[in-house]
C-alpha cells in the first residue's frame, strides 16, 4: 500500500499536480439558509485523494464532514449553496448540470452511507437494486446485470448469494445490509469509494468484519477510499492519511502516524484523550469541555478557542490558516502548534485545563469576546 | 389490520411525531450561543406568528367573528324583519368604486334584500353566527370524542384498543354524512346544539385514529419509560408526559374538524336537515336560494363566499399550526 | 399473496354485518314510517296503515325485522319501498347511474391528484407548488353543492352561450397563453434562463395556436387534420420513451416513434371501425394496439432495452389511441347546447357511437368535475406530503448516488414508496365522493342512488335508504380491501 506524503505541500500545488491524484477538492464551502440564518456547514475545505490510498476525515458529528462529501456527489438538497472546486481527474464535480456529473456517480465515485437500515429501498429486491446500479451506467441486458449482482454479493461475503439476491432488504440483518451497500458501491469498479461512517450504525462485533470486507474489496477493485468517521480506532487501523475537521474546516492534516502520535493541534490531542484505547498511560478519559460553536454567525478567530487550554489573545481575533509544521506534510490550523509540539504529552493539556478553571465558563467568556470582536 | 395501516398516512400528514428534543431547534446548532434559547412554546408561537398566510387568515377570521357578533346588533336592520324591496333587492355595496365613480359605500342594503325584503346583510351575519357556533361546537366535541377514544386505545392497547378500533372500522364503512342526515331527520332542527352534536358524532373517526397512533408512538418513548421506571402513575404519564407532546396533533385536527363541520352543516342543510324554523345558517341560506341563482345571484353568492372564506381561513390557520408544531416541516424558503 | 387476499376478504364479513346492523338501527330510530298516514283524512286509512305495516314488516320487533331483512339480502331481495316497488330493481338502475359518476370522479381525482402531488413535491416552493397548494386548500373549503351550482351556471349555461358564437378576445388569448407559459416556467428544471426560455416558447406556441383557432373558426367545426394527428402522435411516442429511458437511448426513442407511426397507420386502416365502433370493436382495437406496441417495442428494443422499449411501445399506443379518440370525439361535436345540466344523458338519443359518447360526456363532465375537486385535493396533499418525505429518505439518496437519472429516482424510488400511505386514503376519499355524489346528483337532476336515498329519507321509507347504505358500505369495504391488497403488493414487508 503506497503511503503518499505530499512533498512540501502548503497550498501551492505547482509540483506536478496530476501524478496520482484522483480527487482534488479546493476551498469547498457549503452553506444552508435556515430560518435562524445561514448555516456555514463547510467553510473552505481543500484536500486531495490519491490513487489507492485511504484518506480519513475525522471529526465530531455536525462538523461538516459528511456534508463536504455529499457536495461532491451532488446529493445535497437544492437549498445548499456550494462554492469552490472539486475535480475528479479533470472533470469538475460541483455546480455542474446533473447530466454531466451523473455518469461519475456510482460509477467512478461511489458512496457507502451510515445507516444500512434505511439506505436500501424497502420495496425492491436487493438483486434488483444492485442490477439497477449497473444498468445506470452500462448498456447490457438486465439478465447480465443480475448475474453481476449475484457475483458481487458473493464477493462481499453474502452466503447463498443467488437466493439472497431475490430477498428484500428487511430480510437482511444490519451487517448484511451494509455488505449489500458495499456491493453496490463496488459493482461498477469505482476509483474512489466514499464511505460515510460505514460502521457507526452496526454492532461492535460486526464493525470489524465490515471494515475488513471494505478493505478487501477496495484492494480487489483498486479503489481509493475516503473514510468519514468519528471513530478514531477505525482510522488508526486503516487510514494512510488523516484530515481532522472542526466547525467546517480542516484543522489538522497529515499521515495517520503523524496525527495520532505527534498531534500539532490541541483539538486532535483532545480527541485522542477522549478515546479509551489510545490514551497513553492510565487509561483515564479526559473529555473536551464545551460544545462546538454554532455555524450560524460563528465567532471570529479560531473556532476552537472557547474550548482550548492553550488559548491566547491572537486566537480570538484571527482564524489560523493551515500552517506547515515541523513535520513534513503535517499541517495544523493552530497559532500555537509549536506549543503543542513542545509538549511531551499534549493529551494531558485538557486535564490541566479542567483542573485550573472550569472551561464551561471559559467557553462562554471566549464566545462572547469572540462575537464582540467580530462586529 | 386496516387501522394500523391507515394511520401512518394520516399522522404523517396531519402531525408527525413531536419529540420534545427536536422542538429545541435544528439539530445542527443546539449548542449555539448567538441566539438565546427558547422554550418549546415560545418556539411554536414564534413559528406560528411567522406563518404569513396563517396570520392573514387569523385576522380575517377574527374580523368576521366580530362582524357577526358585534356588527349584527349594531346594524340598523334585524335579520328577521321583512320590508319593501328597493331596486329589486339589489346589493348597494360598492366595492369597486372606480367603475362607476360613486365611491366606496355600504348603502342601504349592502348585500341586497331577499325575496320578502329582509335585509340580506343582517340575514348573512345571523347565518354566520349560527354556522360559527355549530362548527365550533361540533369541531371541539368531535375532537374530544376522537381524542378520548384514541388516547384510551393507544395508551391501554389490548382489549380496549381492539374494541374501540373495530368499532371505528365499522363506522368507517358507513357514509357518515348520510348517517348524520338520518339522525338529523329525527333529532335535528330543534336546536343548533343538537345539530352540532350530530355533526360531531359523524366526524370524530379520523381524529381517533390519529390520536391513537400518536399515543402509541409516544408511550414507547424513552422519557415515558423513564417516568414509568420512576413509578409515575398512568394518569401522571398521560397528562405530564404524553399530552404535552400530543397537543400539536390535537390542536391541528381540531381546526381541520371545525372547517369540515362548516361544510357538513352546509351539506345537511342542502339535504333539508339543517337549522330549522325561521332561523338561518349560512348553509341554509345557500341551499334555500340555489334556485334564485339566475334571478337574484347575490342571495347565493354572499353566504357562499362567507362559507368559503371561513373554511379557508380555518384551514390555513390549521396549516400554520401544523408548521409551528412540527419543525421538521418548516423548511427554508428561497 | 393469495392467502393474504382471502384473509382480507374474510375480515370484511363481520365488519359488514356489524355496520349493516348499526345502520338498520339508525334508520329505524330515524322516524315513523306511518307518520303521514296517521294524519291522513282518507276514509280507508286503517286499511292503508295495515297494508303498509305488513309490507314494511312493522309488526315485528326490531331484531326480527333485521334478521328478516338480512335473510332477504342474502337471497338478493332488498325489500320493498312504501309503494310496494322492489328496492332491488330500483337500486339496480340507480347504481349504474351513480357508479358511472363516482368511478369517473374517483379515477380523475386519483390520477390528477397524484400527478400534481408528485410535481409539486419535486418542485417544492415553485409557482406550481404554491398555486396547486392554494387550489387544494380552496377545494377543501368549498361546499360541494355550491360548486355544483356554480359549475352548472358557468360551466354549462355560460359556456354553451360562448360556444354558440365562439370568439376569443385579445385579452382572452393573452391569458390563455400566459397561464401555460407560467406552468412551463414552473415545471422546467435547471437554470433560470432555461426556464424562462421554456416558458416563452410555450407561451408563443399557445399564442400562435389560439390565434389560428380563432381565425379559422375551429371551434365551430373542430377536428384534427391527419397531419396534426401524426405530429401529436410522434410527440406522444417520444414522450413515452422519455418516461422509461433517457432520451440519449436511441433504441427506446425509436420504439416510441415507430409505434406512434404504426398506430397512426393502423388508425387509418381501421377507420371504418373507428368512425362508428361498437364497444366490442373498441375493446378489440385497444387490445390489438397494446399487442402491436409490445411487439414493436420488443423487436426494436433487442435484448438490452427490451423492457423499456416494450413499455414505451405500449404507452405510446395508448397515447396515440387517445389522440385518435379525441379527434373522433371533437369531430362529433355539434355547436349545440353541449354541456348538459339535467340528467345523465339525453333521453332516447340515437346516432353514431361518437355522437352518443359526446352526449354522455357532456352530461358527465360537470358533476364529475364537482366531485373530483374534493378527491383531487385529498390525493394531491397526501401525495405531496408523502413524496416530500420519501424524497428526503436515505434510499432515495442511495438511488441518486448510484447515478440513476432523476426521472428514475423520482418514479421508481421516491414515488413507489410514497404511494403506500396514499393507498390508505382511497377509502376515505371514496366515502366523501359518494356522499358528494348524493348532493351533486340532486343539483344536476340525476335519478340515481342519491335521489333514492334522499326521497327515502324524506318519506321515512326505510328499505330504499337501507339499500343505499348497504351498497355504499359494500363499496367502501371493497375499496378498503383493494387498498390493503395494493398496499401489500407495493410493500413486501406486509406481504405474509
Amino acid at each position: 500500500m503506497s503511503l503518499t506524503i505530499e512533498p512540501g505541500a502548503n497550498g501551492q500545488d505547482d509540483v506536478s499536480p496530476w501524478d496520482d491524484t484522483l480527487l482534488r477538492v479546493e476551498d469547498l464551502t457549503v452553506s444552508f439558509p435556515t430560518e435562524d440564518g445561514v448555516v456555514e456547514a463547510v467553510r473552505g475545505v481543500s484536500y486531495e485523494v490519491k490513487r489507492n490510498e485511504v484518506f480519513a476525515i475525522v471529526g465530531e458529528s455536525g462538523c461538516g464532514k459528511s456534508v463536504s462529501t455529499m457536495a461532491l456527489m451532488g446529493l445535497l438538497p437544492r437549498t445548499a449553496q456550494i462554492t469552490g472546486r472539486a475535480r475528479y481527474l479533470d472533470h469538475d464535480l460541483v455546480n455542474q448540470p446533473d447530466r454531466k456529473v451523473r455518469g461519475f456517480r456510482g460509477n467512478s465515485i461511489s458512496m457507502i452511507f451510515q445507516d444500512p437500515m434505511t439506505s436500501l429501498n424497502p420495496v425492491y429486491t436487493v438483486g434488483r437494486q444492485l442490477a439497477e446500479a449497473v444498468l445506470a451506467h452500462e448498456r447490457i441486458a438486465p439478465k447480465v446485470a443480475k448475474e453481476r449482482a449475484i457475483e458481487i454479493l458473493d464477493t462481499v461475503g453474502i452466503p447463498q448469494a443467488r437466493q439472497r439476491a431475490n430477498s428484500y432488504p428487511h430480510e437482511f440483518s444490519g451487517g448484511m445490509r451494509q455488505r449489500v451497500m458495499i456491493a453496490m458501491a463496488i459493482i461498477n469498479s469505482p476509483e474512489i469509494i466514499i464511505a460515510d461512517e460505514p460502521t457507526t450504525a452496526l454492532d461492535v462485533t460486526v464493525q470489524a468484519q465490515i471494515l475488513e470486507t471494505l478493505l478487501e474489496v477496495k484492494e480487489g477493485v483498486g479503489a481509493a477510499i475516503v473514510l468519514i468517521t468519528h471513530d478514531l480506532g477505525v482510522v488508526a487501523g486503516v487510514a494512510d492519511r488523516v484530515g481532522v475537521m472542526y466547525a467546517g474546516r480542516f484543522v489538522e492534516e497529515g499521515t495517520a502516524d503523524q496525527v495520532f502520535h505527534r498531534p500539532r493541534m490541541p483539538y486532535t490531542a483532545g480527541l485522542l484523550g477522549s478515546v479509551p484505547s489510545l490514551t497513553s498511560d492510565t487509561g483515564e478519559l479526559i473529555p473536551i469541555q464545551g460544545a462546538p460553536p454554532s455555524l450560524i454567525k460563528p465567532p471570529a478567530g479560531c473556532k476552537f478557542a472557547a474550548r482550548c487550554p492553550l488559548v491566547i489573545e491572537q486566537c480570538l481575533s484571527s482564524e489560523p490558516p493551515l500552517y506547515d509544521t515541523d513535520d513534513p506534510g503535517h499541517r495544523s490550523a493552530c497559532h500555537r502548534w509549536q506549543a503543542v509540539a513542545d509538549d511531551p504529552d499534549p493529551v494531558q493539556l485538557f486535564r490541566n485545563a479542567f483542573r485550573k478553571d472550569p472551561p464551561v465558563d471559559a467557553a462562554l467568556v471566549g464566545g462572547e469576546a469572540g462575537s464582540d470582536g467580530e462586529s | 389490520m386496516t387501522t394500523q395501516d391507515a394511520e401512518h398516512a394520516t399522522v404523517a400528514d396531519v402531525a408527525p411525531d413531536l419529540v420534545g428534543a427536536q422542538m429545541i431547534g435544528l439539530e445542527e446548532h443546539d449548542g449555539e450561543f448567538t441566539v438565546e434559547s427558547r422554550t418549546q412554546w415560545q418556539l411554536i408561537r414564534r413559528r406560528f406568528f411567522r406563518h404569513r398566510l396563517a396570520m392573514v387568515s387569523l385576522t380575517v377570521l377574527v374580523a368576521m367573528v366580530i362582524l357577526a357578533y358585534v356588527g349584527l346588533p349594531l346594524w340598523k336592520y334585524p335579520y328577521n324583519m321583512s320590508g319593501t324591496l328597493e331596486n329589486g333587492g339589489r346589493p348597494t355595496l360598492d366595492l369597486i368604486p372606480w367603475l362607476d365613480g360613486d365611491g366606496l359605500m355600504l348603502g342601504e342594503h349592502p348585500f341586497g334584500q331577499d325575496t320578502i325584503g329582509r335585509d340580506y346583510f343582517a340575514v348573512t351575519l345571523r347565518g354566520a353566527q349560527q354556522s360559527l357556533v355549530i362548527a365550533t361546537v361540533a369541531g371541539l366535541l368531535a375532537t374530544a370524542i376522537g381524542t378520548i377514544l384514541g388516547a384510551l386505545s393507544g395508551f391501554y392497547r389490548g382489549v380496549t384498543d381492539t374494541l374501540i378500533m373495530r368499532f371505528v372500522d365499522v363506522m368507517f364503512t358507513i357514509p357518515l354524512l348520510l348517517v348524520a342526515a338520518v339522525l338529523g331527520r329525527r333529532f335535528g332542527s330543534s336546536s343548533i346544539f343538537i345539530l352540532a352534536v350530530i355533526i360531531a358524532l359523524a366526524s370524530w373517526l379520523t381524529t381517533s385514529r390519529i390520536i391513537r397512533a400518536e399515543f402509541m408512538s409516544l408511550r414507547e418513548k424513552e422519557y415515558v419509560e423513564a417516568a414509568r421506571a420512576l413509578g409515575a402513575s398512568n394518569k401522571r404519564i398521560i397528562w405530564r408526559h404524553i399530552m404535552p407532546n400530543a397537543i400539536g396533533s390535537i390542536v391541528v385536527t381540531a381546526t381541520l374538524l371545525i372547517s369540515a363541520a362548516i361544510l357538513v352543516e352546509t351539506a345537511l342543510s342542502f339535504l333539508g336537515l339543517g337549522v330549522g324554523g325561521s332561523d338561518w345558517s349560512l348553509g341554509k341560506q345557500v341551499s334555500t336560494y340555489q334556485t334564485a341563482f339566475t334571478t337574484r345571484p347575490w342571495l347565493f353568492w354572499w353566504p357562499g363566499i362567507f362559507i368559503v372564506t371561513i373554511a379557508l381561513c380555518i384551514n390555513f390557520i390549521g396549516d400554520g399550526l401544523r408548521d409551528a408544531f412540527d419543525p421538521k416541516q418548516t423548511r427554508v424558503r428561497q | 399473496m393469495f392467502f393474504f387476499i382471502l384473509r382480507r376478504m374474510l375480515v370484511a364479513i363481520p365488519i359488514l354485518l356489524a355496520s349493516s346492523f348499526l345502520m338498520f338501527f339508525l334508520v329505524t330510530i330515524s322516524g315513523d314510517p306511518l307518520a303521514d298516514l296517521r294524519q291522513s283524512q282518507n276514509p280507508n286509512v286503517d286499511q292503508l296503515i295495515a297494508a303498509r305495516r305488513q309490507r314494511l314488516n312493522l309488526d315485528q320487533g326490531f331484531f326480527e325485522r333485521y334478521i328478516d331483512w338480512l335473510s332477504g339480502i342474502i337471497r338478493g331481495d332488498f325489500g320493498q319501498n312504501r309503494e310496494g316497488q322492489d328496492v332491488s330493481a330500483l337500486l339496480g338502475d340507480a347504481m349504474t347511474t351513480t357508479f358511472r359518476l363516482v368511478i369517473l370522479a374517483t379515477l380523475l381525482s386519483i390520477v390528477i391528484g397524484i400527478v400534481v402531488g408528485i410535481v409539486t413535491a419535486v418542485r417544492q416552493y415553485s409557482i406550481i407548488d404554491y398555486s396547486s397548494t392554494f387550489a387544494a386548500f380552496l377545494f377543501f373549503s368549498l361546499p360541494v353543492f355550491w360548486v355544483a351550482v356554480l359549475l352548472k351556471e358557468f360551466g354549462a349555461i355560460k359556456f354553451n352561450d360562448f360556444l354558440e358564437a365562439p370568439g376569443l378576445s385579445p385579452a382572452g388569448i393573452a391569458i390563455l397563453s400566459i397561464i401555460p407559459a407560467i406552468l412551463a416556467f414552473g415545471l422546467t428544471p435547471g437554470a433560470r434562463r432555461r426556464r424562462l426560455f421554456a416558458g416563452a416558447v410555450t407561451g408563443l406556441v399557445f399564442l400562435v395556436g389560439l390565434v389560428i383557432i380563432d381565425a379559422t373558426d375551429w371551434m365551430l367545426n373542430p377536428g384534427l387534420s391527419p397531419l396534426v394527428v401524426t405530429l401529436v402522435s410522434l410527440a406522444v411516442g417520444v414522450g413515452a420513451a422519455a418516461l422509461f429511458a433517457p432520451l440519449e437511448n436511441r433504441r427506446v426513442v425509436a420504439a416510441g416513434v415507430v409505434t406512434a407511426l404504426v398506430g397512426v397507420v393502423g388508425s387509418l386502416a381501421f377507420s371504418s371501425w373507428i368512425e362508428d365502433p361498437t364497444w366490442t370493436q373498441l375493446l378489440l382495437l385497444f387490445v390489438l394496439s397494446l399487442v402491436t406496441g409490445a411487439v414493436v417495442g420488443s423487436v426494436i428494443g433487442g435484448v438490452i432495452d427490451r423492457r423499456a422499449a416494450v413499455s414505451t411501445g405500449m404507452w405510446a399506443t395508448i397515447g396515440v389511441g387517445l389522440v385518435v379518440v379525441f379527434d373522433q370525439f371533437i369531430s362529433a361535436w355539434e355547436p349545440d347546447r353541449t354541456i348538459a345540466t339535467i340528467g345523465p344523458q339525453t333521453p332516447n338519443l340515437t346516432g353514431p357511437f361518437w355522437v352518443r359518447m359526446i352526449d354522455y360526456a357532456g352530461h358527465q363532465i360537470l358533476p364529475s368535475l364537482a366531485l373530483a375537486l374534493i378527491g383531487f385535493a385529498t390525493f394531491m396533499r397526501f401525495t405531496r406530503a408523502s413524496m416530500l418525505e420519501t424524497l428526503k429518505s436515505d434510499y432515495v439518496r442511495t438511488a441518486k448516488a448510484k447515478g440513476l437519472p432523476a426521472t428514475q429516482v423520482i418514479m421508481r424510488h421516491a414515488f413507489r414508496t410514497a404511494l403506500i400511505p396514499v393507498m390508505t386514503v382511497i377509502t376515505i376519499s371514496v366515502a366523501t365522493i359518494i356522499e358528494g355524489a348524493v348532493i351533486t346528483e340532486r343539483v344536476f337532476a340525476w335519478q340515481g342512488m342519491g335521489s333514492l336515498f334522499i326521497d327515502g329519507l324524506n318519506d321515512v321509507d326505510p328499505y330504499p335508504v337501507m339499500g343505499f347504505l348497504l351498497v355504499t358500505s359494500i363499496v367502501l369495504i371493497f375499496m378498503n380491501a383493494v387498498a390493503d391488497i395494493l398496499y401489500a403488493y407495493i410493500d413486501p414487508r406486509i406481504r405474509r
